[in-house]
């Protein structure tokens, strides 16, 4: 493999830290939807778009996609169907639903703004960088 | 997170199936995916496959998590908690069992005595206010209750600011007439604010006013409400319809609301008290017409201050009429005291008793838990190895031991409606307020609260236990438990001690009881109850009202009652036995003049028809019986009893001496004493024995009491008494037709009902005491069981050095017996603590008695015997070789 050590999402159930837990399940469900963004994509091609644009830093396992994309579909975010996939495998595909781009504007927002203050207080403004 | 309802739907069911195959077709889908891409990226098949794995990460997790993420994991967690709780609980039946069982006993019992003592006691007054109404009464410090005088109540009006208001009140019978059949009923004579002072307002029409309070005005009743629906047919206009009682006719005035029941049995018809007003007799200030009062105290007048102005007042009474009222003091009595006092030393003993078996049945299901989490601390230790948390753990612990607490609820309340019903049908005529009880459900949840927090603090120990436990020495194949230790062997024996010391204490308490009611039943009643009808006949006075009609009424049916075929003799008594409806009286004795009015004889006045005492054969121990010969020509006679007879004349015979009834104000002529006769019980089988006067009705005439007008008929039968009860009822009828004749019975059953109270209490305790000594004897076995588990290696040690049988027996006997000693040493302070609210019920055996200290004692060893045998059995099976090789 690369020499980089690619960053893991976890996300999933027996954290003890239940609030680290909540910020990066966040963090992923808003990465599914706006990858979901251009179109919609099965389970493999989301994994895939995430890993490629964030230059193979961010790599989701398996174990938090699946069930993060079934939150984001218990909250109307998104919704699935079977369909067909470009090597003719049969794959559910997921599309984001006009409630789903709300979120995705909203959760965007409160990102930009949370990197942002973080920002601010690693260099605060009159310091060198 | 905010879900649609569809989503919490789906969240409390769980994914389906078809969801399960979707998911799996879908990650299957994207596996193959990958391993696509791999082998484009150019590695060989099984590469391909490899690598795609290795990244892929646990399928079978990622499907898991996204199960997951379909239900509410709490939800969850508990169900799977139940379900393992539940096969552990099925696992160990014998445990389960006897802990469910326990509960069960120890719930129910306490559900239902419970439930009967809140009735009796505390709902039985459902008056406003019922903390301040009190009943007074009159007596004399050695003659005992006497009944209030008319003048005397009429002055306490008068001249007392204690009370708010005051009611005058008597229990009499009398007969309907008129339109409908002769049929007895039982009355009330009331002042017109009775009611008024119960706080209760008639259903129909109105209640008594002053008018209707005085002589010579309109006569007015007030029906109950049982009475109107069955005999009056429930007529919505009956106010101011006409009924006629006693030849009377009476203007129904009002009807009472339903289940309004302040005197002991069911009154039918309430009467103005009032009425009486002009009776000269009533007028007579020494005249005791059976008259209680009811008093509400005034708000802010403590019962004390009532007290000492009413001896203020009896004092002042005293001084002006010396003649009637000397010596003569009043009772102020709170009304609930007054209905119950007789009841509560039976019913705070029941309510110990139950106590305690709650008490053993919660260390009894204790002790259980504690021995059984002991043997389970390896079972803990491996878990905390494999990775589960001391909360998981104390949770699940906790999920068993709640669910055995809920199936010992459940068992409890069945247990005690089934109890209740059974004590409803058990108990005497004479407690009719029990028939009223329901099951209160806050004791269920008090007994179900203490029986869960027993089971939750004892069952959740192991799991601490084994949170603190070295694993490693747990896992050790020749350790024993250790998670027990010491301190829990301690523990489980304290508690053992203290259950047995308890069933100890309960025995002692059934086991006198039962020596008491034995006692009580072998009393000589002092005449023979075989073979005798009894029957109550009753005199209306209006067509009796010259006493020598009532004499000579009573003469002839008394001939006529002993000429029916099948009778040998026949009799009547005003009094008759064991019923203790016998008036007091004072006497004054020619030969013995006392100084006074204090120091005069008194005893129970009984008029009777001869032929009475023979009737009862009634041992005569000197002297005659009457004959029909002692008429009113003749000389006046009396007989009198040996407690009188010995009273008086110690050492010589009473026959011939003179005594008259009354002190030195009345005038009397004297009668001489023809006969002295063995003492007859009047209060019971138990009660205190009177000195007994007995006149021949004929030569009564003199002060006409109202209340004579009744007397019980008595008739030895050849044949079984019942067989003969019609003739004997158209031998009454033959003199006078229209005279109501009430219960019918052989006399037995007057000894049966006199016992019965005691039958009553004895029972229900001895019930506790065997459920006591059951419960005992489960948490030895269990403790003894567990113990011999735990020295299994021990015992196979001394086996196989050599030890025999008898030596193994010993051992396990020994430590069985040490606890019965503990126990009964113990038990014995529980039982001295216990003899104060004891000895008010026992007769004829004091609470210390040693023969039944020893004989519990030794029954409580049997027990713990018992109980160790199969234990005892199982340690001698032990195959040493087995035992000191494994664990």
């Amino acid at each position: 493999m690369k020499g980089r050590h690619p960053t893991r999402l976890h996300g999933v159930a027996p954290q003890p830290d239940l609030e680290r837990a909540e910020l990066l399940q966040g963090t992923l469900d808003m990465l599914i939807l706006r990858t979901l963004l251009w179109g919609p994509a099965h389970g493999h091609g989301i994994a895939t778009s995430i890993r490629r644009l964030s230059d193979e830093v961010l790599t989701v396992e398996h174990g938090s996609l699946y069930p993060a994309l079934q939150r984001l579909l218990q909250q109307g975010w998104i919704v699935g169907e079977w369909g067909t996939s470009s090597n003719n495998r049969r794959a559910k595909f997921y599309r984001l639903t006009p409630a789903g781009r709300k979120q995705l504007v909203t959760e965007s927002s409160k990102w930009e703004r949370l990197v942002q203050a973080i920002g601010r207080v690693l260099h605060p403004a009159g310091e060198k960088p | 997170m905010k879900h649609s309802w569809r989503t919490v739907l789906a969240k409390l069911f769980g994914p389906g199936r078809e969801f399960n195959q979707s998911l799996d077709e879908e990650l299957q889908s994207h596996l193959q995916m990958e391993i696509d891409e791999n082998m484009a990226d150019g590695m060989s098949a099984t590469e391909a496959r490899f690598a795609a794995l290795r990244r892929f990460g646990n399928v079978s997790r990622a499907k898991e998590s996204a199960r997951d993420t379909w239900s509410f994991a709490w939800l969850d967690a508990l169900a799977r908690d139940v379900r393992f709780a539940w096969r552990m609980l099925i696992k160990s039946p014998g445990f389960s069992a006897v802990a469910v069982l326990t509960l069960t006993l120890g719930i129910g019992a306490n559900a239902a005595i419970f439930s009967v003592i809140n009735t009796v006691l505390f709902k039985s007054l459902p008056y406003p206010g019922a903390d301040r109404l009190v009943v007074l009464n009159e007596y004399k410090l050695q003659h005992g209750n006497r009944s209030v005088s008319w003048l005397d109540f009429r002055d306490w009006g008068r001249q007392t600011q204690a009370f708010e208001d005051m009611a005058a009140y008597r229990v009499a019978d009398v007969t309907l007439t008129g339109a409908h059949e002769p049929t007895l009923l039982h009355a009330a004579e009331i002042s017109a604010s009775f009611f008024k002072i119960l706080g209760v307002q008639p259903l129909i029409g109105r209640g008594f006013t002053a008018a209707d309070d005085k002589p010579g005005a309109a006569p007015g009743v007030i029906v109950s409400y049982p009475f109107w629906r069955n005999v009056l047919k429930g007529d919505p206009n009956i106010s101011g319809k006409a009924l006629d009682v006693d030849g009377i006719s009476y203007s129904v005035l009002g009807v009472l609301p339903p289940r309004f029941n302040f005197f002991g049995k069911q009154i039918n018809i309430y009467l103005p008290v009032g009425l009486h007003g002009n009776d000269s007799t009533w007028n007579r200030r020494g005249f005791h017409p059976d008259l209680l009062v009811l008093a509400r105290l005034r708000a802010g007048m403590s019962l004390g201050s009532a007290r000492s102005e009413m001896n203020t007042v009896m004092n002042r009474l005293e001084k002006e009429y010396p003649h009637s009222n000397a010596g003569m003091l009043a009772s102020v009595t709170p009304l609930y005291e007054y209905r119950f006092g007789s009841i509560r030393p039976i019913l705070f003993t029941l309510f110990a008793a139950v106590s305690c078996v709650l008490l053993i049945a919660t260390v009894n299901v204790a002790n259980l838990l504690l021995a059984r989490g002991s043997s389970r601390v390896r079972e803990m230790s491996i878990r905390v190895a494999l990775g589960a948390g001391a909360r998981r753990l104390v949770r699940q612990l906790l999920t068993e031991s709640i669910m055995l607490s809920l199936l010992g609820a459940a068992g409890g309340l069945a247990c005690a409606f089934l109890g209740l019903h059974a004590i409803m049908r058990l108990a005497p005529q004479s407690m009719p307020q029990i028939s009223g009880a329901a099951i209160d459900m806050r004791v269920v949840f008090f007994t179900l609260g203490v029986s869960l927090l027993a089971a939750v603090l004892f069952g959740t120990m192991p799991a601490f236990q084994a949170a603190k436990v070295d694993v490693n020495a747990a896992f050790k194949e020749n350790s024993r438990g250790s998670g027990s230790g010491r301190a829990g062997k301690r523990l489980r024996s304290s508690l053992l001690i203290a259950e047995t010391s308890f069933a100890l204490v309960l025995s002692m308490a059934a086991g006198l009881l039962i020596r008491s009611l034995i006692n009580a039943s072998n009393v000589d009643p002092g005449f023979r109850p075989d073979h005798t009808l009894a029957m109550d006949v009753m005199l209306p006075p209006t067509r009796y009202a010259e006493p020598n009609r009532q004499s000579v009424f009573y003469t002839q049916a008394v001939q006529r009652l002993a000429a029916v075929p099948g009778v040998q003799t026949a009799g009547a008594a005003f009094c008759p036995p064991l019923a203790g409806v016998c008036a007091s009286n004072v006497f004054t004795l020619a030969d013995q003049p006392v100084s006074s009015v204090a120091d005069l004889a008194t005893a129970a006045s009984n008029l009777v028809v001869p032929g009475y005492l023979e009737t009862l054969k009634v041992p005569l121990k000197d002297g005659r019986f009457f004959t029909d010969s002692d008429n009113q020509r003749s000389r006046l006679v009396a007989i009198v009893n040996e407690s009188f007879a010995r009273r008086w004349w110690p050492n010589r015979s009473a026959v011939g001496k003179l005594i008259r009834e009354g002190g030195p104000e009345r005038n009397e002529p004297y009668r001489e004493i023809v006969g002295v006769v063995a003492d007859v019980r009047q209060n019971g089988m138990d009660g205190e024995q009177q000195p007994e006067v007995f006149f021949p009705v004929a030569q009564f005439p003199f002060a006409p009491w109202d209340s004579l007008q009744g007397m019980t008929f008595v008739a030895r039968t050849q044949g079984e008494p019942g067989a003969v009860a019609e003739s004997a009822k158209n031998a009454i009828w033959a003199v006078d037709k229209d005279l109501p004749i009430t219960g019918v019975r052989p006399i037995a059953d007057d000894r049966a009902e006199a016992l019965a109270r005691r039958e009553f209490s004895t029972v229900l305790l001895g019930i506790f005491s065997g459920l006591a000594l059951l419960l005992a004897a489960v948490g030895i076995y269990g403790v003894m069981a567990y113990n011999v588990s735990q020295q299994r290696h021990e015992i196979g040690t001394r086996m196989a050095l050599g030890a025999r049988v008898q030596d193994i027996r010993k051992l396990v006997l020994s430590q069985a017996t040490a606890l019965t000693l503990k126990a009964v040493v113990l038990g014995s302070a529980g039982v001295w603590i216990s003899t104060r609210w004891l000895s008010g019920l026992l007769f004829g055996i004091k609470a210390s008695d040693p023969l039944t200290f020893s004989a519990v004692c030794a029954l409580l060893g049997l027990v713990a015997v018992l109980a160790s045998y199969v234990p005892m059995h199982r340690a001698l099976r032990v195959d040493p070789a087995t035992a000191l090789r494994a664990e």
